[in-house]
């Protein structure tokens, strides 16, 4: 009976590689992965060059640039790592369904090569075919086809191996015997274990994996814990199974339609069955609707994508048909449609039955949420937005809108007197010069100027555009107070607001 | 309206926030015309020094005050600001007493809150109002200070044209009528010129963490803060003259001066019915007998009585009898201390026993000390051992009480490394980045340039980088924060705090001063130094120890003096552990100077200086004292004043002298070339006597050439000149030391250990040298080693060994000594799991010690070693006897053995030095065969010859006076290799040079009387089997 197979491939240094292709310049330099931008930055990976400088990872950022003066460094966010090795995953399901990305190595990964050898030819090609894969992408790796989970991790990280002498970086070992042999030489200072441990067993003269599992498990838990027992078992005899990453493929369906239409009501009667039985196995897994994609391929124009996203994630047809609806209304498409495709994005959520007991209040969020759901959907995701306060000096800064994607309940400030209301524009419109006797036309508006308050002076800005602005509180002959500003910089006034 | 006060001022001593010096304020104020100008800094009076001595110059009267933090709610013992609201009052002081009641009142605030940040509660400003005119900006606080300030309270309408503060000043406005209290007009002045602006913004991103473009309404929302002209005032103030007028009603109120300070000393705890001075007298008198052994010869009398009565003259009484408190009470605890710096030139120093140099036997000058002309207080530096200066220390707040003594500030400034950092971080300029462009810098610097951003990788031509180049020019020389002098002590006779507000120290147990020393000297005020000084360390340690181990009761008076055999050793250049001699530049010179008696040793000391060397004296110096050149004087009028350093300018006062006699320089103006030499920080103060130094050298028939040398001397003095009796009260340390070195190597070798750190060498170099020196040292043993290093005598020959401590292992600190010693109390460890089960070390102790061979004394390999230490304590809780056997069992894993390479590098990793050999003992048979030849053998070589060199760097040096050459001092088992790298070199092998702990030289050999160079032509990495983790050398200083 054939032994059963597992491959481990390795990306080194990840986030290095991930760095340098983002700065495809930097290569022939030193660089450096550090873990926050600041000078007591530790260094987390540093390429050849910078090794050439002496640089080690674990050194602070300011004492490797005290090597290299011109040392290139960056941090790379996790959610890049994270992105990348999302990619990876999907790149190498094409090899394998069962592909497991280790949890805390970003960049390694265990694959199944099981059933797969007819389609490939031989492992050398299937496991070539990988590395070829991952080179295409721009990727450095290196690809082991072994028998046991943790020693086929040991000979791709490290390198060393029957395909090493011949430079490639695709190998099947042929044999356990030969997998063991090797890995018992793989130094223990290229496994991504823990560092501490790595170096006390360095001081005992235990540098490699073969010298690491002579030692005696027991006698090794009682003296460096229980990690060092985790690592001998793992690179022992035992077997560790694949822990591949379910795939799960969304919730997709097509509607056909011959001869193209362009009528909005038809195109809804359609598309209502369609997601009714989409709506079926997105339940059976325990999941409710999330964001609906809407392709809608039109006669000989290009396709038009629509994002919908309902108020909170839901399995109600009726209400995802009506927000299509409003979405659709609001389009207007510069062809008829020819065909539909569907994708439903899903996500876990709670049983509803506790909506049942929820005492209805007097102010329904729920409506309220399906109400702005519904805005959105005529309007666009960016229509429905609210005003947050800023810490800033100039008006039009000590504000931002942000879109508002639930609806809550108000929390007043408490003795809040009513204030005087200021409007602004949403650009400050230009007013014209002001004539040296302040006739009385001079804001262009119907009624003239009595009385001038201010100037509250604002200026700032210097360090990317200046700005020097005096407001003042005009106030007309018929009570209109308007709220204006001189612009230093510009000689010019404008009109910002009015107040009422 | 013809002028105004400005009322409400903050200078860049409201640290972080204002933006001016405040002498920039006083000029601005005083070209604007304004009546006076009040200087409130935030809770402080950090800068009122130095805005008072300016204002004096330019006739501008001064308001002083402080802008205090109030929390108007809750108080307690401690309040931290940053989790209660506050607000802010600005306090003037009226008259004197005002004065120290807004002092205490910072005081209560500064001991309550965090460092760095004051609050006072409202009661405490309520019962401290007395004589304080108060602003308040708050109307919120207008009706509880009320009562407290009465006629002395003020609404203040402080106006920067922001649209906030309307409904403020409303408010303020119907507070103050519905009081009956008056307003006044004012600007919450954050800078002189409207141009200081950006700086400001940049000064507050820095003070509260963040960029310009995150900072949001934290900075200021325009440039209102300028100091506003009397014209820009009024049109501020167009609807409101009468507060405007009212300025000028408070800056009448507010008449105190600083000059009304009066200080005195606290008075001494004098027998009764006698004087200061009579108890001086008695006292001076005591110790000149002492020191003359009854005799006091007539002209040391006659001395006396000058000084004494100089000093009654000046009633600087009290002062000498503290520093003879002090050195009493150094006495009975039997802690070393001297007297240095200019003290020495005075006998009564001497007789006190506060010096110990004879100034008349070494014909020192008294009035360098204290002259009635100056009418400046004395300044004595006691330097006191440095592991036991803060028993001194606490001592002195005991003996006077804290409210009577505190320790003078030390203001932290902007430097360029500094400004770079910190404006860049609040630019948004990558913190990468500007680490690369700091690091390109020297530590004093004050400016960047464009040139320094293009090598740094950055382009100037970019806004960010333009401004960054602006405003790092401005903040140069700010004040950052507040630190303590190393020793500066301030006693008063009436409470410090009412002079000065006094705050809590970072360091536990120690109050500071919110001056420094500049501040301090400006008002004529009494300091007391109490320097910490390692060398009087080893000593104390080693005369100690020669009591102990060789019977040899010795103190630093009874060393046999102008003994030959020290000064022959002095004169070989072997001296590492001598005080001020051991330098790679003191060394090379000793063999050129050869210093046969105590005054040698005097130039010795102030010869291998910035100055001297600077001024190009040092080898007209040599050539005279060598008889190749006659000794001249470069004038007449110099003779008796060059006569001891044969006609060359060597000690401070000589150049002094020769500004008096051959620059028309009077003493006054001689002494402020001296104090502008002191302060060799500040830019720009000392090249204002170059002109005039020169050419009166010159009119006075001086050669410009011998001018222009004497000018660059000076300007060397800027950074540590030393004065003749501060080079003499050096030397007889470095005395003391050599001969302890030459007469008792082992006691100096343990001594010194024990002292460390301190001096050039690490304990690797120092173990080296004794060992050359025949001494031996023995590694570390838990069945036989103490905490500290211990001298053991051989069994058979009762020679004294030195026994390595615990302290020396890496790692090793108080937790461990705490450990240790405890456990030692019960007696020495008999075995592995004694040491274990007492000391209860953790695993990662046990190892370190286990790799630094503290276990191997019975012939146990280190790694059988460690596998059964850490079996042992995963075993320590067990009730049952565990064995005391750490020999490997027959099944234990076998684990390679140590070779004796091996064995001398684990040492260097684990505790940076090896009792076993030297790193490269093990490497001689290789180097041989590569004809690389040992530091001995270097030195036997003729100049001229060529050859490679092989050897651990345990210093590189780049002195600023050595045109960019960097010096390497290398080692190996032999001895050292002085290397001359010249920049050509240095930076062709950049990376080699900086960071090689094992490197090879190919060179030239120069020798010159006895002094061995080798000049570096390349750098090369020996490719041996070697890798030295553990050494570090003394790089760059």
């Amino acid at each position: 009976m054939a032994l059963a197979r597992i491959a481990c491939v390795d990306l080194p240094a990840l986030p290095l590689q991930l760095l340098l292709r983002h700065h495809p310049t930097w290569r022939s330099g030193p660089v450096v992965v550090v873990d926050t931008d600041r000078p007591q930055g530790i260094v987390a990976w540093a390429n050849v060059h910078a090794r050439r400088h002496r640089i080690l990872p674990g050194m602070t950022f300011a004492a490797a640039q005290s090597l290299a003066a011109h040392l290139q460094a960056a941090v790379v966010p996790p959610q890049d790592i994270a992105r990348c090795v999302e990619e990876l995953h999907h790149a190498l399901v094409q090899f394998s369904p069962h592909v497991e990305p280790a949890l805390h190595e970003p960049g390694v990964f265990w694959i199944d090569p099981s059933g797969l050898i007819p389609l490939y030819g031989s492992l050398e090609e299937w496991a070539q075919g990988i590395h070829t894969a991952l080179v295409g992408r721009g990727f450095q790796a290196c690809v082991v086809v072994g028998f046991h989970r943790f020693r086929s991790y040991a000979l791709a990280r490290c390198g060393v191996g029957p395909g090493h002498r011949t430079g490639t970086f695709a190998w099947v070992l042929p044999d356990p015997h030969t997998e063991s042999r090797w890995s018992a030489k793989v130094p223990l200072a290229q496994l991504g274990i823990d560092p501490q441990l790595r170096d006390q067993l360095a001081v005992l003269g235990v540098v490699s994996l073969g010298q690491f599992l002579r030692l005696p498990v027991s006698e090794l838990r009682a003296r460096f814990g229980e990690t060092a027992a985790r690592l001998h078992h793992a690179a022992s005899d035992d077997w560790a199974p694949l822990q591949p990453r379910p795939l799960e493929d969304p919730v997709t369906g097509e509607l056909q339609l011959e001869p193209p239409d362009a009528d909005h009501t038809r195109l809804l009667f359609g598309l209502k069955g369609l997601l009714h039985r989409l709506l079926h196995p997105l339940a059976e897994r325990s999941q409710a609707l999330r964001l609906l994609h809407l392709e809608l391929e039109l006669d000989h124009a290009p396709r038009h994508h629509e994002y919908i996203e309902p108020a909170r994630p839901t399995l109600d047809a009726t209400m995802i048909l009506e927000l299509v609806r409003l979405r659709l209304a609001a389009l207007s498409l510069p062809a008829a449609v020819a065909a539909v495709h569907l994708e439903l994005e899903g996500v876990l959520t709670d049983s509803e039955q506790l909506a049942l007991f929820r005492t209805r209040q007097r102010r329904d969020l729920e409506a309220a949420g399906r109400a702005l759901a519904r805005l959105r959907a005529a309007l666009g995701p960016e229509a429905v937005t609210r005003a947050r306060l800023k810490p800033a000096h100039l008006p039009e800064a000590s504000f931002e809108w942000e879109p508002i994607l639930e609806a809550r309940f108000p929390h007043p400030a408490p003795n809040v007197q009513a204030p005087l209301c200021r409007r602004f524009f949403s650009r400050p419109i230009p007013l014209p010069p002001r004539p040296r006797h302040e006739p009385e036309a001079w804001l262009g508006r119907a009624s003239p100027v009595a009385r001038l308050h201010g100037p509250h002076r604002i200026s700032g800005g210097w360090w990317v555009r200046t700005v020097e602005r005096d407001y003042y509180y005009a106030e007309t002959k018929n009570g209109e107070i308007l709220w204006i500003y001189y612009d230093r910089p510009r000689r010019r006034w404008f009109l910002q607001g009015v107040v009422d | 309206m013809s002028s105004y006060a400005a009322l409400w001022t903050k200078s860049n001593f409201s640290f972080l926030e204002g933006a001016s010096h405040p002498g920039e304020l006083v000029e601005q104020a005083h070209a604007f015309g304004l009546r006076s100008l009040a200087l409130t800094d935030r809770d402080g009076v950090y800068g009122i020094v130095r805005a008072h001595v300016r204002a004096k110059e330019l006739g501008v009267p001064m308001i002083y005050g402080a802008e205090i933090t109030v929390c108007p709610v809750a108080h307690g013992a401690w309040i931290d600001p940053s989790t209660c609201e506050t607000t802010r009052v600005v306090l003037l002081a009226q008259s004197r007493q005002g004065y120290a009641q807004l002092c205490r009142l910072i005081s209560l605030g500064r001991a309550r809150a965090p460092k760095g940040s004051s609050v006072v509660a409202l009661d405490e400003l309520q019962t401290c109002a007395h004589d304080l005119v108060a602003l308040c900006p708050d109307p919120d606080l207008l009706a509880p200070l009320h009562d407290a300030f009465r006629d002395r309270l003020y609404a203040l309408i402080a106006r920067h044209r922001s649209a906030p503060e309307e409904g403020v000043h409303a408010a303020l406005r119907s507070g103050a009528k519905a009081l009956d209290l008056p307003t006044v007009a004012a600007v919450e002045v954050l800078y002189h010129s409207p141009s200081r602006r950006p700086l400001q913004d940049v000064l507050t991103c820095i003070r509260h963490g963040k960029t310009l473009a995150t900072a949001g309404t934290l900075i200021r929302g325009n440039a209102e803060h300028a100091l506003p002209t009397v014209h820009a005032m009024t049109e501020l103030f167009a609807d409101d003259p009468a507060s405007l007028r009212r300025t000028l009603e408070v800056a009448e109120r507010c008449r105190f001066s600083l000059d009304e300070l009066r200080y005195r000393y606290p008075a001494e705890h004098i027998p009764e019915g006698m004087r200061e001075i009579d108890w001086l007298r008695c006292k001076t008198l005591e110790g000149a007998a002492q020191r003359y052994d009854g005799a006091i010869p007539n002209n040391v009398m006659a001395q006396l009585e000058r000084e004494l009565e100089l000093i009654r003259e000046l009633d600087y009484g009290g002062y000498f009898l503290t520093m003879w408190e002090i050195v009493q009470y150094c006495r009975r605890e039997k802690i070393l201390c001297q007297g240095r710096g200019s003290a020495a030139n005075s006998a009564v120093c001497y007789c006190l026993g506060i010096t110990a140099i004879d100034p008349i036997r070494m014909d020192l000058l008294f009035e360098r000390f204290l002259s009635r002309e100056r009418a400046e207080p004395p300044d004595i530096d006691l330097d006191i051992e440095h592991q036991r200066r803060e028993q001194v220390i606490q001592w002195v707040y005991e003996r006077y009480g804290r409210k009577h003594a505190a320790m003078v500030a030390n203001v932290i400034r902007f430097r360029a490394r500094s400004s770079i950092r910190e404006v860049g971080k609040a630019l948004g300029i990558p913190q990468t980045a500007l680490d690369r462009l700091s690091k390109m810098i020297s530590h004093y610097d004050l400016d960047v340039s464009t040139e320094l951003l293009e090598h740094a990788g950055l382009d100037p031509r970019e806004p960010r980088c333009l401004h960054l180049l602006q405003l790092c020019h401005e903040i140069a020389d700010f004040p950052r924060h507040l630190s303590i002098h190393s020793g500066g002590f301030l006693l008063g006779d009436q409470e410090i705090e009412t002079l000065v507000p006094i705050e809590p120290a970072t360091m536990e147990a120690r109050t500071v001063i919110q001056w420094d020393k500049y501040d301090v000297e400006d008002l004529g005020l009494f300091k007391v130094d109490l320097l910490g000084l390692g060398a009087l360390s080893l000593v104390r340690r080693c005369l100690d120890l020669l009591r102990e181990h060789e019977d040899l009761d010795l103190e630093m008076s009874t060393i046999p003096a102008e003994d030959p055999v020290t000064y022959a050793m002095i004169s070989r250049g072997d001296t590492v552990g001598v005080f001020q001699i051991e330098s790679r530049a003191q060394m090379a010179m000793l063999p050129r100077l050869q210093p046969r008696t105590f005054y040698d040793l005097v130039i010795e000391v102030a010869i291998v200086r910035p100055g001297p060397i600077q001024g190009d004296m040092v080898h007209p110096y040599l050539l005279r004292r060598s008889g190749k050149e006659p000794v001249e004087f470069p004038h007449p009028a110099l003779r008796r004043a060059l006569s001891k350093t044969l006609g060359i300018p060597i000690f401070q006062e000589q150049v002094m002298k020769l500004a008096v006699l051959v620059a028309d320089y009077p003493p006054a103006e001689a002494d402020h070339l001296r104090r502008d030499m002191a302060a060799w920080r500040s830019q720009g103060r000392i090249e204002q006597h170059r002109e005039r130094l020169i050419d009166r050298m010159m009119h006075n028939g001086i050669a410009r050439e011998f001018a222009e040398r004497v000018f660059s001397q000076i300007q060397g003095f800027g950074e540590y000149g030393f004065p003749e009796s501060h080079a003499a009260s050096f030397a007889l340390i470095a005395y003391v030391t050599a001969w302890l070195r030459c007469h008792h190597p082992a006691a100096f070798c343990c001594a010194l250990l024990n002292a460390l750190p301190m001096g050039f060498y690490s304990a690797a170099t120092v173990i080296e040298d004794a060992k050359r020196h025949k001494v031996t040292v023995l590694p570390i043993d838990i069945t036989r080693s103490a905490w500290e290093c211990t001298l053991e005598p051989l069994p058979a020959t009762r020679e004294l060994t030195v026994r390595m401590g615990y302290a020396f292992v890496k790692g090793f600190g108080e937790r461990q000594r705490e450990r240790v010693e405890r456990a030692l109390v019960d007696g020495p460890f008999r075995n592995a799991e004694d040491f274990v089960r007492r000391t209860l070390l953790p695993p990662k102790d046990l190892q370190t010690l286990a790799e630094a061979g503290g276990f191997s004394a019975d012939g146990i390999d280190r790694r059988d070693a460690i596998w059964a230490l850490r079996g042992l304590h995963a075993k320590v809780g067990d009730r049952l006897a565990l064995s005391t056997d750490i020999a490997p069992a027959a099944e234990q894993p076998r684990f390679p053995v140590l070779s004796p390479g091996e064995a001398v590098l684990w040492d260097y990793r684990t505790s940076m030095h090896s009792t076993r050999g030297h790193p490269l003992e093990a490497l001689r048979g290789e180097l041989r065969r590569r004809n690389v030849p040992s530091a001995e053998e270097v030195a036997q070589r003729r100049s001229g010859s060529v050859l490679d060199y092989v050897g651990l760097v345990i210093c590189r040096q780049r002195p600023g006076t050595a045109s960019g050459v960097t010096f390497f001092t290398l080692e190996d088992e032999t001895g050292f290799v002085n290397v001359v790298v010249w920049r050509r070199v240095f930076e062709a092998h950049a990376l080699l040079a900086k960071t090689a702990m094992l490197l090879g030289v190919h060179g030239k050999i120069q020798a010159q009387d006895g002094v061995v160079h080798l000049i570096a032509e390349t750098l090369w990495e020996p490719e041996l089997r070697f890798h030295l983790e553990g050494t570090h050398s003394r790089d760059f200083h």
